[in-house]
This record gives C-alpha cells, structure tokens and sequence, in this order.
C-alpha cells in the first residue's frame, strides 16, 4: 500500500472506524513501518479529532421552549377560532327581528297603500264634482280655468 | 441523542404537548449543537432550534416511520441551518461584508453562556471556519455526533462516497489551514 492511498485513509475511512478487518490489518502494517505517516496519523488526531471530540455539546436556553410553546399555543387558539367570523356573520342573519319593528313596517305598509288604493281615488271624485258645480260646471271664466292644453281643447 | 419511546410518539403524534415537551428534551441538545456548529451564531442556531420544532410539531402526525425519528429530527435540522447559513452568507456576500458574516462574535454569548462554552464554542469556529457548509456538516454529524458515514449519507439524502470525499476535503482543509500558521 502506498503512502498517498494510506493518507487518505487517513484522514477518512481509517479514523472513522469504517474500514474491513484486511485493509485496517494492512493500514496498520503499512503505519508500522512508515514514520511519515505515523507522524500524519497523529497530526489529524491531535488537530482534527481531538479538539472536536472535545467540544462541549450545548443545550439552548430554556427560552426556545417556551417560544416553541407560545407559538404551538397560539396556532391552536388560532385553528379553534377560525369560523367565529362566520358564525357571527350568520347570526346576525339569522337573528330575531324585534315585535315593535315588525309592528312598525306593518303600520307604514298599511297606510301606504290605503293612500294609494284605487277606491281611495274614486271617494275623492264626487268632491271633485260638488266643486265643478259649485264653480258653475264646466263654463268658462277664471275659476274654471284649469291651465292644461286638453281643458283648453274640450272647453 | 438517546432513543425515544414509541409511546411518547405516538402520544405526541396525538398532540399530546407534554409528550411533545418530552421529545424536545430528549433531542434539543443534538439540534441545537447541530445547528450551533452550522451557523457558527448562537442566536442563528436558538432561531433554527425554534423552527426545528415547530416544524416537527406541524410534521409529526404525517411521520410514518420510513426513517427512524433520529435520523428525520436531523435530516430537519441540518436543512434549516444550511438554508439560515447560507442566506447569511448571500446576504453578507450582497453587502459586501463576507468576513463579517463569518464572524464568531455574539451579542447574546457573554449574558448567556459559561466562559468554558464560550471557549469551546470559539475553538470549534475556529476549526471550523475554512470549510463550506456541506464540508462543515459533514465533520460535525461525524465528529460531533458520532454518527456513521451511512447515517450521515442517509441524513444528507447522498451517498457514503460522498459523504467520505467531503470528509477528507474537510480534513485536508483544516490541516493545511494549521499548516499554514492560521491557527486560533
């Protein structure tokens, strides 16, 4: 085995536990007479392996829990409200109208169309007539001037 | 990070918050380590922690086991760093101030954290800092977290050749940056 591929199972399989019983036995015979490369094994692990190994494993401060908490709870507060929009637009809909407004809109209805009703109409034409006559039928003079083109015609 | 119980999981697939709480306890030091070694800013990796973990929350009633949770709790958290590291990264890049970006200093490291984490915390940016982000990751799910080159291929969605020739990039990386007096 050469020292260049030896290298390279340096810095990758051979201190990563990954190689086969064979290629770690002749790694190992290779190490055994290379100083170069006994010297480049212990290089990696004193520079690369080991500092990393020593790292202290971290844990964040207890303040990311509660954030992450906050947040779940609000999503659900969020999801169990989501239709209050709706259901109140439908209760207003939906709701009872009160007895006096419907009393009221009755009331007005009624009087509307008594103003209106055509036998109203025909009540108000014998006065009308009473002043015809009281004017002196339908002859001429100032007061049975009426102004409109089809009177003028007819009278 | 130790094995959680299927119980728990299941009870917090439910929406059972102290199951959930349990899971969080069990695996927020790995994420946070994860996420702190990624970003290199403490601040980044509480912001990736947070995400982390709403992220299961939403995801974890359609978790069906294809994977074991570990390795989908990690596969999580190495995607949300990269992306927080990396839009750092653009951003510094846009305003001119990479070298800042790679910055290790943190308002928030002195208030909360022991000298010795302060130290350790240093010391790992230091050997860290000449690598990229794939390289970066690699070295810490092996170094760090012990994990194999399966796993780590697994995590990444790669395969173990790639994992090995990012780890050997890594290495020869900071050697040479040793080598070459840039020592912190």
């Amino acid at each position: 085995m050469t020292c260049e591929r030896v290298q390279e199972l340096l810095l990758t399989d051979y201190i990563d536990g990954q190689l086969s019983a064979e290629v770690l036995r002749e790694v190992e015979e290779h190490l055994d007479a290379c100083e170069r490369c006994r010297n480049f094994r212990d290089d990696v692990r004193r520079r690369i392996t080991a500092p990393l190994k020593s790292f202290e494993k971290q844990s964040p401060p207890e303040g990311v829990w509660l954030n992450i908490k906050s947040a779940i709870f609000e999503e659900e507060q969020l999801k169990e409200h989501r239709f209050d929009w709706l259901r109140e637009r439908l209760s207003t809909l939906i709701k009872p109208v009160p007895v006096f407004a419907i009393a009221t809109a009755t009331a007005v209805v009624l009087v509307a169309l008594f103003v209106a009703a055509p036998w109203n109409a025909r009540y108000q034409a014998p006065e009308r007539a009473s002043m015809l006559s009281a004017t002196g039928g339908a002859g001429l003079g100032e007061n049975s001037n009426f102004g409109t083109a089809i009177e003028r015609y007819f009278l | 990070m130790q094995d959680i119980s299927a119980d728990i999981l299941l009870k917090a697939q439910e929406g059972d918050i102290e199951a959930f709480e349990c899971l969080y306890r069990v695996s927020s030091g790995f994420v946070f380590t994860v996420a702190l070694g990624i970003t290199n800013n403490r601040a980044d990796a509480e912001e990736v922690t947070q995400d982390v973990f709403i992220k299961v929350y939403h995801s974890l009633r359609s978790f069906r086991f294809a994977s074991t949770f570990k390795t989908w709790v990690y596969r999580i958290t190495v995607n949300t760093a990269l992306n927080v590291y990396r839009k750092k990264v653009k951003d510094a890049r846009a305003r001119g101030e990479f070298e800042a970006a790679m910055d290790v200093e943190d308002p928030h490291g002195p208030l909360e954290q022991s000298v010795e984490q302060e130290h350790s915390e240093k010391k790992l940016a230091g050997l860290l800092h000449c690598l990229n982000a794939d390289q970066r990751t690699c070295l810490l799910l092996r170094e760090v977290e012990g994990l194999s080159y399966q796993e780590i291929a697994d995590i990444l969605g790669t395969n173990i050749n790639t994992v090995r020739s990012r780890l050997k990039r890594a290495r020869e990386a900071i050697l040479k940056q040793k080598n070459e007096g840039d020592i912190v």
